[in-house]
């Protein structure tokens, strides 16, 4: 996906070295990012990681306590929302009740002086409405509205703008999982379709790897690592982002050479693992090794980890298998649906070998 | 016990009330209205529609009500919805708390003990005295218009305050945000977004004041000095010291029609004003 | 005025607004209008720490409940009453003998003494709204210590319904500082000036009798007159003068302390207590006429503690009783065992005791005057135009 966003793309927004308090609350601290033209971007984070804090100082509701905030060039730290092209879905759409559908999406229009004649703002408000999906709904009162159409309609409304930069604060929560699915979709077509930058707070991991260019991931306020869905995936910079993007087994220890290419680790139970280690490790040589369920291979001999295994679900494509082993405790192994042809398949209670290729296994910073 | 008998049971106590303080009292005033006065006072069994053709030499208390119910309930208005709009909007929720309780504090108090404040601060020594220090002299405030005007809006503002308090405090402050970020200035937000969606409380606000104005008879009485005279002073003085009971009656049914007639003006220009927000929308 | 007393909440309520009324005791004061005052009176004796309790329990019951005037009263006797008979007394105070009248024809106030004054008695023996009194349960009682003036009243067809409490007169207070140091002498001056140099400084009553009355004795008319002519003239004059007016209150002595006002037609107890608080104000008699009047002790058809009721007028018509009565509300006594209780200075202050030839043109309100519809619906008009 990242491929229909050119890498050298100009920068539309940035926020150079933001910090947010909010009285003794540190909100967003020293935050430094580049959205790019027509990317489609996330943050990404549990809740209170200052995702939140970071879009709403884009929408213009806050300002940076210190640092930058800039849309096309300029710093816009102290411009007021309704002076900046850009514009917002709201997490609960935050439509106007006592306004129909039209008005509600006519209504960023309706502020532009000189005014616009009428007929020109129902004609696009009518086209906007063919773009999400809901020609003909121009008079329905808001509270006629399903969620789902409710959420076209906050998306129209702030569209219709063209706006540089469309936040979106967590416009999929109030959805239910089917529908979830499909506004994903659209919403990534949409994307495409105008071109405009989309800029998504979610807290739903999941959410953010099916939608984004880039993802952005947070926590306690700080940037842990920008990245494309698939660097963040292979080349977590933490055992935060390597947790909190994917499934991982991890298994501490130390680090016991660091010499070469690969770092030898001593794991707890003094086993040796050799890693590729990422970012840079703290000196104290307290890590983790980090390795995907799906780049563990189960063996009934050979050199590895000797585990037993304590239970098997079967995928279709895959096979999850949950081992056991006597030191490390239990982890996760996914079997592709090949090896189990070739090797058979395990059944719980059978004892096995584990094993994984060294560059499979990434040496990471144990918080 | 079935659930007819339950609901019954439910509406008893106010159903009975209703009847006793309310239906039959308006019944007996409205028999009154047609008999005569006694000799002595009070009222003979009549059928006659000389008490209503009567009516039009108390024109200058109905007058008044209609002029300076109107005007208080408007001034009430324009001084209380910056109030509310500050409380709800506005403050900090440490102020707020703050704000609300000296808003009601004066309720803690006799609208008697407070008015009689007001005839001190109107009276010569009182806001006339301060301005003759600044040189503005000659100025007459107590037993005028202007001085039961300032008392009912005193007495009443915080009936008018509170229900558009609610309806501000209740408003989704993110439909302000949304309001901004869709580019409209703080005022258009204002007349556009939270204006409209205050209607409720606002409509709730004035029709109390208006309805409890219509009937106010002490504070014109004892800021207006007896000059300034309501509808309500004129039933005080019917029923207490002429005791014409008969035209007494006749002016109070007239009271209720009036407030009647004007309270359904005021709902369907309400509940139009409603069913067109998207004029009110489009300003 | 008002003394420190706790048994009727009522006081506590005056003391309130004393600061600023400065004891005004206005005989018809406006707060009876409201009723406020009633219910202050009937909530302090529902309370129970506020009700002494008695030294012992009478055969008269517990209590007794009074009609009367504001500040009309010493306190004290009252305490004196209730240690004396275990009987509380429960005071409702009235801004008009209007009022009073519509409450008991209304039915049911559970009064059992009440302050009537003398024109009323008539209308009230007529509607068979008052008792006929026992004298020989008022053995403090003496007829022919009364000047009949003042007692004549209470009897109707030669039999005794109500006894004097006090009579007084209805004349006008002027400060005089406003008039080169001269007081006024006439009705005429009274509403003539209050067109010319005390506009805007003038009161008139909030009661027709009174109000009218003495718009009629501009002219010369009668006090009392019905006369449709004369009435039409009375109103002309009213009319005219109202945009003039200060204000329309029987509330005045609050506006004359402070300077606001500076004429007002005036109860001459009202009259008293302003002179002796502010020697520049004057209470003067008009000329052409004005009102004497009289009030009298009754007790209404039904009251529910009759007993209670004729052990209290009992007690009130004691001399030294009603002595400290007229030291508290500044009204002169018609009974001459009092009279002679009084201090030298009180016997022969001229607004309580005015010279004979000053007295002579006045009248006694009539029954009539009263209840006149014509009266009644000229005053409304007044108000309201």
């Amino acid at each position: 996906m990242g491929a229909c966003t050119p890498a050298d793309s100009k920068t539309i927004a940035e926020l150079r070295g933001v910090t947010k308090r909010f009285g003794d609350v540190l909100a967003a601290s020293d935050l430094n990012l580049s959205i790019r033209e027509g990317e489609f971007l996330s943050f990404l984070g549990p809740s209170g990681c200052g995702k939140t804090t970071a879009l709403r100082m884009l929408a213009g509701f806050e300002a940076p306590t210190e640092g930058d905030v800039l849309l096309d060039g300029d710093v816009v730290n102290d411009l007021e929302a309704h002076h900046r092209p850009v514009n917002m879905v709201f997490q609960q759409y935050a439509l106007f009740p006592h306004m129909t559908v039209a008005q509600n999406i006519g209504y960023g229009l309706r502020q532009r002086r000189p005014r616009l004649p009428k007929e020109q703002i129902a004609d696009k408000v009518s086209k906007t409405l063919e773009v999400v999906q809901l020609g003909g709904f121009e008079d329905r009162k808001i509270w006629e509205m399903s969620g789902g159409q409710q959420q076209r309609v906050a998306l129209a409304r702030a569209i219709i703008n063209e706006p540089k930069l469309l936040l979106l604060d967590e416009p999929m929560a109030a959805l239910d999982r089917k529908l979830r699915k499909e506004m994903q979709i659209e919403l990534q077509d949409l994307q495409r379709q105008l071109g405009i930058t989309f800029v998504l707070v979610t807290h739903d991991q999941e959410e953010a790897l099916s939608m984004s260019d880039r993802i952005c991931i947070m926590r306690d306020g700080r940037i842990v690592q920008v990245g494309s869905p698939q660097e963040l995936y292979d080349r977590p910079n933490s055992r935060y982002v390597a947790d909190f993007v994917g499934t991982s087994n991890f298994f501490d220890g130390k680090v016991a050479d660091q010499s070469g290419e690969l770092t030898t680790v001593c794991l707890n139970n003094g086993l040796h693992v050799r890693g590729t280690p990422v970012g840079e490790l703290i000196s104290s040589g307290e890590v983790t090794i980090s390795v995907r369920p799906e780049q563990m291979t189960l063996h009934r001999q050979g050199d590895g980890l000797a585990v037993e295994v304590r239970n098997r679900i079967f995928l279709g494509e895959h096979t999850e298998y949950l081992v056991n082993h006597e030191a490390l405790g239990d982890f996760l192994v996914l079997s592709p649906r090949q090896s189990e042809l070739t090797e058979g398949a395990f059944g719980v209670g059978d004892k096995a070998i584990v094993s994984w290729e060294d560059s499979a296994a990434l040496v990471l910073d144990r918080n | 016990m079935t659930r007819r008998t339950r609901n019954w049971l439910l509406l008893a106590p106010a159903g009975t009330w209703f009847l006793v303080m309310l239906i039959i009292p308006l019944t007996v005033v409205f028999i009154f209205s047609f008999g005569e006065r006694a000799p002595a006072g009070g009222v003979v069994p009549a059928f006659t529609f000389e008490q209503y053709a009567n009516l039009p030499a108390r024109w200058a208390a109905f007058k008044n009500t209609m002029t300076l119910a109107p005007i208080g309930t408007l001034s009430a208005l324009l001084i209380a919805y910056p109030l509310a709009y500050y409380l709800a909007v506005k403050s900090s929720p440490k102020w707020k708390t703050i704000l609300l309780v000296l808003v009601i504090v004066p309720f803690w108090t006799s609208i008697l003990i407070r008015s009689y404040a007001w005839i001190f601060l109107l009276g010569g020594r009182g806001i006339p005295a301060l301005l003759e220090l600044v040189g503005i002299e000659g100025v007459r405030l107590i037993n005028t218009p202007f001085a039961v005007l300032v008392g009912i809006i005193y007495g009443y503002l915080p009936l008018m305050v509170f229900p558009i308090y609610v309806s501000l405090d209740k408003l989704d402050k993110r439909l302000l945000e949304a309001s901004s970020d869709l580019g409209a200035k703080p005022w258009r937000t204002f007349l556009q977004i939270t204006l409209p969606l205050s209607i409720p409380g606002i409509a709730t606000g004035c029709m109390l004041v208006f309805i409890l104005l219509m009937g106010e008879y002490l504070i014109p009485a004892l800021l207006g000095g007896g000059k300034v005279f309501f509808v309500g002073n004129a039933l005080v003085d019917l029923f207490l010291q002429s005791r014409n009971w008969a035209y007494g009656s006749a002016v109070a049914v007239t009271l209720v029609v009036v407030m009647l007639i004007t309270v359904t003006v005021y709902m369907r220009l309400i509940n139009r004003l409603g069913a067109s927000r998207e004029d009110v929308s489009i300003m | 005025m008002t003394r420190d007393n706790d048994y009727i909440s009522k006081q506590k309520f005056m003391q309130e607004l004393e600061s600023y009324r400065k004891g005004s005791v206005t005989r018809r004061h406006f707060l009876n209008v409201t009723g406020l005052g009633a219910a202050a009176a009937v909530m302090g004796a529902a309370v129970p720490g506020l009700r002494p309790s008695p030294a012992f329990a009478g055969d008269i019951g517990d209590r007794v409940i009074v009609a009367t005037w504001p500040n009309y009263h010493d306190p004290e006797n009252f305490e004196a009453f209730t240690e004396a008979t275990g009987a509380h007394v429960q005071v409702n105070v009235f801004g008009s003998n209007e009022e009073m009248l519509a409450k008991l024809q209304a039915g049911a106030t559970g009064w059992d003494v009440y302050v009537p004054t003398n024109y009323t008695i008539s209308t009230y023996v007529e509607e068979g709204l008052i008792e006929p009194l026992d004298t020989s349960k008022l053995p403090n009682y003496d007829g022919s210590a009364f000047d009949a003036r003042y007692a004549e009243a209470g009897s109707v067809d030669g039999t005794l319904y109500a006894v004097p409490k006090n009579w007084g007169s209805t004349g006008m207070a002027v400060n005089t500082k406003h008039n080169d140091g001269k007081p006024i002498s006439s009705w005429k001056e009274f509403f003539d000036i209050a067109r010319d140099k005390f506009t805007g400084r003038a009161m008139v009553h909030d009661y027709q009798l009174t109000t009218i009355g003495s718009a009629l004795n501009y002219y010369g008319y009668s006090f009392n007159s019905v006369d449709e002519n004369e009435l039409a003239d009375a109103e002309k004059l009213l009319i005219d003068v109202k945009p003039h007016l200060f204000a329309i209150t029987s509330d005045y002595q609050p506006s004359m302390r402070n300077g606001d006002a500076w004429l007002t037609i005036c109860w001459s107890g009202d009259g008293k207590q302003l002179n002796t608080d502010m020697p520049e104000i004057h209470y003067v008699l008009g000329r052409e006429g004005g009102e004497i009047w009289s009030d009298y002790y009754a007790i209404p058809k039904g009251a529910p503690h009759k007993d209670a009721a004729y052990a209290l007028i009992n007690f009130l018509m004691d001399p030294q009783v009603n002595a400290k009565e007229v030291l508290a509300h500044g009204y002169p006594t018609a009974d001459a065992r009092t009279f002679d209780l009084l201090p030298e200075a009180l016997k022969n202050d001229p607004i309580l005791f005015p010279a004979q030839e000053l007295l002579t043109p006045l009248e006694f309100g009539a029954a009539a005057t009263l209840t006149d519809p014509n009266r009644a619906e000229l005053m409304a008009r007044f108000k309201s135009a």
